[in-house]
């Protein structure tokens, strides 16, 4: 992605030239919804995030400051803190009741791949929100630690003890949906 | 390194997020532990696996196509202006301060805080307060033995009593003014219609003695001014701080001026020329700390508090908190800087009730304010050493000076 081009069209964004502002939209809108989306898990939800993302994004474009942070880093935080409100505000609806993990996790009726696939994506849907982030942030976004520490806001060393919890996690629930009869690991999850 | 640290680095030691000396001896270990290794190997697998769901998961989907068109609609109903409304401007950037609203608020409250301090009443009030609790304590008897006396919050020297006194003569009062550069402590001695005022200064410079008559006092020159003042009227102009008892004799008021070490001691009284003298000579060094409680009549009952309280404004409070502020940019760690920034701060109000002090009590937690913002962000971590840098100058410029 070109930069220069970037600071032009924020620049033309600004003086509120929305043409500008379709270009910035077009080059970020699947990244910006892809996060949304694994970190929703609902594409009309994601969908919902994506409008809101940019229409804060442009509200805000004035107090952007190139200088400062990279424009990718400042609309990820927009939209990873829109998501995680969003989170926040439905969090009863998806704390399921624990029986359900079970027959999900137990891989009796599915084989092979689908079935490993379907048991990561349990277990990274029972991370806690900010592990999760971390994850999303780093192996689809591909950030630094560094972009991540400026995105969330947290210090590296956070980023880093976050990122390891998150792996150990994804592990520990792995092994224990392999042994049948084991619960899927959440209660070893060990909260920040 | 061992095992168990190797293992805790290994994660960024594979997003190669570690330093160069940390990586050689990681690398070093590994080739040597084969169990190392083998986690290692694991967790690049888990890694992977978890890479590739996450990004097949992603490509699965993608914008909708409407998405502009819909986002433009919303886009046009937007005030032409697009001022942020109230919330969002609650949110970092705070009016284009790398500030959300509650820090701004905290910085808002930090700095009216400070205003408050500088007026001369609050810092007055705040000076005495610290001074009482803070500050050193000294006592002396009076020359007969029949009473004792304490005296705190002056710790730059120690004063000095009389252990001669003309006959009738008490402790009349005690006073004092401490500030960065001068403290000053005034002791008053009188019977019925004599009075003897004893103030001893350290701190500045010695200026010249005055003009008036050399004697030889304790084998160093002293300056006897006979009639310094002839009135109260005179007495008061000259002496704006002294207090006028309507019952002296203020007609012959004489001056005598010597020093003691880096002591300047002014005695006003009036009493003839060797009564002065004489009593001096007889000065001798109060004793430090305070009259057991029994025989002040009540004691403070501050014990463990008071000593913590003496610990947070003196050295030991802003030393620990720049070794927090340090540890903090170390690890990059928020809590750690924000504890400095805390541990700076009555050190800091000590300061700005000093007269001289109060640019640096202002600054100071201003620094490490910055110091501890910039823990949290990696971005900014330069300018917090600098910080740190100038506040620990800050300290040590003061630690010099006041020694
Ligand atoms: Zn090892």
């Amino acid at each position: 992605m070109n930069n220069m081009e970037h600071i032009q069209w924020i620049r033309r964004s600004r003086a509120g030239d929305s043409r500008a502002f379709a270009h910035l939209y077009e080059a970020y809108k699947d990244l910006v919804y892809r996060t949304a989306y694994l970190l929703l898990d609902d594409p009309a939800e994601a969908q919902d995030a994506l409008q809101e993302t940019f229409l804060q994004a442009y509200r805000a474009l004035n107090s952007y400051d190139p200088r400062r942070s990279a424009f990718s880093t400042w609309l990820y935080r927009i939209t990873v803190n829109h998501c995680l409100n969003r989170r926040r505000a439905r969090r009863p609806l998806v704390h399921l009741p624990p029986a359900q993990f079970e027959s999900i996790a137990s891989p009796i009726d599915l084989e092979g791949e689908i079935s490993e696939n379907l048991q990561l994506q349990r277990a990274l849907e029972h991370l806690s929100e900010k592990l999760r982030v971390v994850v999303v942030l780093r192996y689809f976004l591909d950030l630094s630690y560094a972009e991540m520490a400026e995105v969330l806001e947290i210090p590296l060393g956070t980023v880093q003890s976050r990122l390891n919890q998150a792996l150990q996690n994804l592990r520990r629930a792995l092994q224990a949906a392999k042994q049948p009869g084991e619960n899927f690991g959440l209660e070893e999850e060990v909260s920040e | 390194m061992n095992c168990k640290e190797v293992n805790g680095r290994l994660l960024s030691y594979i997003h190669g997020e570690v330093t160069p000396s940390e990586k050689r001896l990681i690398t070093a270990h590994l080739s040597a532990c084969l169990e190392c290794t083998a986690k290692l190997e694991s967790m690049e697998s888990l890694e992977s696996r978890v890479r590739r769901h996450i990004q097949q998961r992603a490509e699965r989907v993608a914008a909708p196509a409407s998405g502009w068109q819909a986002l433009q609609a919303r886009l046009d109903k937007e005030p032409v202006s697009r001022s942020n409304g109230f919330l969002s401007a609650l949110r970092p950037p705070f009016f284009g301060l790398p500030l959300s609203g509650w820090q701004f608020a905290a910085a808002a409250f930090l700095v009216f805080l400070a205003l408050f301090t500088l007026t001369p009443a609050a810092r007055a009030q705040m000076q005495a307060q610290i001074q009482q609790i803070a500050g050193g304590w000294f006592n002396f008897s009076s020359p007969d033995g029949q009473s004792q006396a304490e005296i705190g919050g002056f710790s730059a020297f120690t004063p000095y009593h009389a252990t001669y006194l003309p006959e009738g003569f008490q402790l009349s009062g005690m006073g004092g003014s401490s500030a960065l550069d001068k403290e000053t402590i005034t002791l008053g001695y009188n019977n019925q219609e004599k009075f003897v005022d004893l103030a001893q200064s350290a701190g500045t410079p010695l200026e010249a003695l005055p003009q008036g008559e050399h004697l030889v006092l304790n084998g160093s020159t002293a300056v006897f001014v006979e009639d310094f003042a002839r009135s109260a009227q005179e007495l008061q102009e000259k002496i704006p701080a002294i207090s006028i008892v309507i019952e002296y004799d203020y007609t012959h008021t004489n001056l005598l001026v010597w020093d003691m070490g880096e002591i300047r001691l002014q005695m006003l009284s009036n009493l003839p020329k060797d009564e002065m003298v004489r009593i001096a000579e007889s000065l001798a060094p109060m004793q430090g700390g305070r009259l057991p409680a029994a025989q002040t009549g009540g004691g403070s009952g501050w014990g463990g508090l008071e000593f913590l309280i003496i610990l947070l404004f003196g050295w030991a409070g802003i030393a620990l908190g720049l070794v927090l502020a340090t540890l903090g940019l170390l690890k990059r760690s928020l809590p750690f800087g924000i504890a400095g920034l805390l541990l700076g701060l009555p050190f800091s109000f000590y300061l700005l009730a000093t007269p001289s002090g109060w640019p640096f009590g202002l600054s100071l937690p201003l620094l490490l304010g910055v110091s501890a913002y910039a823990c949290s962000k990696p971005g900014r971590l330069k300018l917090g050493w600098i910080s740190l840098i100038l506040a620990g100058a800050i300290v040590l410029g003061i630690f010099v000076l006041t020694r």
